[in-house]
């Protein structure tokens, strides 16, 4: 179906290639092997899910039959197994980026992790490991993995950690639940949120900045970036310093904006412009508070609004250069 | 009229297919650049977060546009609704052609939500032709979509519109059949059939020259068609089918031909996968898989064979070793097929996922701030265990 033999020509035509070198590119191109790369790391990832999930289960309905001690050293074994294999067969440190992507010991390291959750839980709940100190039970996984995640260069044990992190102040951070996670009628939380996405992210950005890990700062600001914002939203949209909430989300969107245009980060561009969007339509219907204007200039906000945005992204590789 | 220029399509793909070479070092950068420059006219196909936002913003603009063009032209007669929506979408539809012109926009997200809109706002219009020839059944209007499909799949090949052509095209053929005794019966075949032989047509079809404008198309069609055809012939599907077009109870009976359903639903996701193999399809690889996975899980339903936790254990430990086994072994190149990395990445998907596994189980039940005071950090694990 594809334009090869065209291009070929097109590419002779121009004296680019030799009429030689077409002949074996075509060749080439037309028995190149279908990788199966993505597929297959994504089958070897969703296998270690369900395993983990499966084990999980098997533990909890097997309890009495197996014992519990027996488990929880089976499992605290093969944990420190996946982190000393991760340990013999992992590159050394290094400040900059490991280039791991794909290799076994990265899914050992991750299997380690899941596991290290599990055998964590199961030792809090028969023994009371940590007695009534819960947060430490999120704290020591928060620590371990973050330690793991520099050590080893994981993105993926990095945001375990974060989350982890998160649930000890009391947050939940996961993207997909940064909104109905949370309870942000209360004030407290919405204060604690845009603290730990501020504190976190700033440490993200600040380590990057010393040059320790800088392909790091995407996932800290990704899970970060998400709660700040919400957190901010719900402080304007519930607060009386709903001044000091709009000033934070202007500053965020700026700096959002401004990290997109440095890394050509599409997401974090996507990020500022939602939800400076929000902010910038909420402060607009709430400050103007008419209806008869609304309802003949409703449509057109709207209308006007949509197109300039489009009109900003057609056009923001333009703001990229200037 | 095909909409985009075919000629920016070709410049894509001559510019990967440079780069490509180059990083193989059958081209020098000297070439590369050249290439560039004569196929320097590309379209804008920009990352799917923009796609995404420029979707959003497109289906805003066009959604409140129209409450404001109503107000202007909106009139109580009957026919105001059908006639201002028509009107609307095709000065959309003007707009659109001018804008993806000038922008040389190609599957940019706004294109795609302003296509989608513009087939939407035939809808009213549709809406009153069926009020007025007193038309009951709802394949009766998907007939007056079809043609509009088909001419948006010719002009824009936008794959989603393809698969809507795809599936208004089977859902009126099987309203058809389960007008009659005989067709109700043989349903399952026929459709199986009519997929199979659309999947051969399109395969032998995408081998053209001239199927390249609908590439992107034809990669979204064509392993739909083919789940459908396994899905029309897998046993569960067929019995519940079978039991809701009848209004039988709601635990459904037995069917006739249950053993050539079962042995269809173990045999099927087994020749999907010498397709793929014998194709060199990676699409139809994962459409086995699922089949596989499907006919699995079929099967589990109606005998319940494994319990969860076992199922769950021994089909990820299988699915992690045969994904290992193969990554290890196409390392050298088999059958085709290679582990050569792939250019997509999509780590911060990864972020999602692994954030979604180390979620607090239970957050919100009473969320008080304080240090330490978070719930339980596990995946699946936690005080509640």
């Amino acid at each position: 179906m594809n334009p090869l033999s065209e291009i070929l020509t097109q590419w002779q035509t121009h004296e680019i290639i030799s009429t030689a070198n077409a002949a074996p590119i075509k060749q080439a191109e037309n028995m190149r092997p279908v990788s199966l790369s993505s597929l297959l790391r994504n089958l070897l990832y969703l296998g270690l899910i369900l395993f983990t999930s499966g084990a999980g289960m098997l533990v909890y309905l097997h309890i009495d039959t197996i014992g519990h001690d027996a488990l929880i050293v089976a499992l605290a074994l093969l944990t420190l197994v996946c982190f000393y294999y991760t340990y013999r067969h992992s590159s050394p440190f290094s400040l900059s980026e490991v280039n791991s992507e794909g290799k076994f010991v990265d899914f050992v390291l991750l299997l380690g992790a899941l596991l290290f959750l599990l055998l964590e839980g199961y030792a809090q709940w028969r023994y009371s490991f940590f007695g009534t100190r819960y947060g430490l039970a999120a704290f020591v996984p928060a620590v371990v993995f973050l330690f793991f995640a520099y050590r080893f260069d994981h993105r993926g044990v990095l945001s375990m950690g974060l989350t982890a992190l998160a649930s000890w102040v009391g947050l939940s951070i996961t993207p997909l639940e940064v909104l109905t996670g949370n309870d942000f009628g209360n004030f407290q939380i919405i204060n604690t949120a845009i603290g730990f996405g501020g504190v976190v992210g700033t440490m993200g950005v600040g380590l990057a900045k010393g040059g320790i890990k800088v392909h790091f700062t995407d996932t800290y600001l990704l899970l970060t970036g998400n709660v700040l914002f919400v957190g901010a939203l719900a402080g304007l949209f519930t607060t009386d310093y709903w001044f000091l909430y709009a000033l934070l989300i202007a500053a965020g969107c700026g700096y959002f904006g401004w990290y997109a245009r440095q890394k050509h980060s599409f997401i974090f561009l996507l990020m500022a412009v939602m939800y400076g969007y929000i902010a910038f339509t909420y402060l607009l219907f709430s400050k103007i508070d008419n209806a008869d204007f609304w309802v003949a200039f409703g449509g057109f906000y709207f209308l006007a609004s949509a197109g300039g945005i489009v009109f900003f992204i057609l056009n923001y590789k333009k703001w990229l250069t200037h | 009229m095909k909409v985009y220029n075919e000629t920016w399509l070709q410049n894509r793909y001559a510019i990967e297919l440079a780069k490509r070479l180059q990083e193989e070092a059958i081209l020098n950068s000297e070439q590369l650049e050249s290439i560039k420059k004569l196929h320097a006219a590309i379209p804008y196909s920009p990352n799917i977060f923009i796609k995404v936002l420029l979707f959003i913003f497109g289906c805003i603009g066009f959604g409140f546009g129209g409450s404001f063009f109503a107000i202007f032209l909106f009139g109580d007669t009957k026919w105001g609704l059908p006639l201002c929506s028509v009107f609307y979408g095709g000065i959309t539809l003007f707009g659109l052609i001018h804008l993806i012109r000038q922008r040389k926009l190609y599957f940019s997200g706004i294109d795609n939500a302003l296509l989608y809109c513009v087939l939407g706002s035939l809808m009213p219009l549709f809406m009153k032709i069926s009020e007025i020839n007193n038309f009951k059944e709802p394949w009766q209007l998907g007939t007056l979509y079809l043609p509009f499909l088909l001419l948006a799949v010719y002009s824009f090949g936008e794959p989603l519109v393809a698969l809507g052509l795809l599936f208004d095209f089977l859902f009126i053929i099987s309203s058809l059949l389960v007008k009659h005794p005989l067709g109700k019966t043989l349903l399952p075949f026929i459709l199986a059939g009519v997929a199979a032989i659309l999947f051969f047509l399109l395969h032998r079809f995408s081998k053209r020259r001239t199927a390249f404008y609908w590439h992107t198309a034809l990669e979204w069609v064509s392993p739909v068609v083919l789940f459908v055809a396994y899905l029309t012939i897998n046993y569960g599907f067929v019995r519940e089918a079978n039991a809701s077009l009848n209004n039988l109870p709601s635990s459904a009976p037995q069917i006739s031909f249950a053993g050539l359903f079962w042995g269809l639903t173990a045999i099927v996701p087994v020749i999907l996968l010498w397709l793929g193999i014998f194709l060199r399809n990676r699409s139809t690889l994962v459409v086995a898989l699922l089949a596989g996975l499907c006919s699995v899980l079929t099967h589990r339903y109606y005998y319940g064979f494994l319990p969860l936790e076992w199922g769950l254990l021994l089909g990820g430990l299988a699915l992690a070793s045969i994904a290992y086994a193969l990554l290890r072994s196409l390392k050298t190149p088999k059958l085709g097929f290679s582990v050569a990395p792939e250019t997509t990445k999509n780590t911060l998907l990864q972020t999602v996922v692994l954030s979604q596994l180390t979620k607090t189980p239970n957050p919100t039940v009473s969320q008080e701030v304080k240090m330490g005071g978070g719930d339980f950090g596990g995946g699946g694990a936690g005080d509640q265990y």
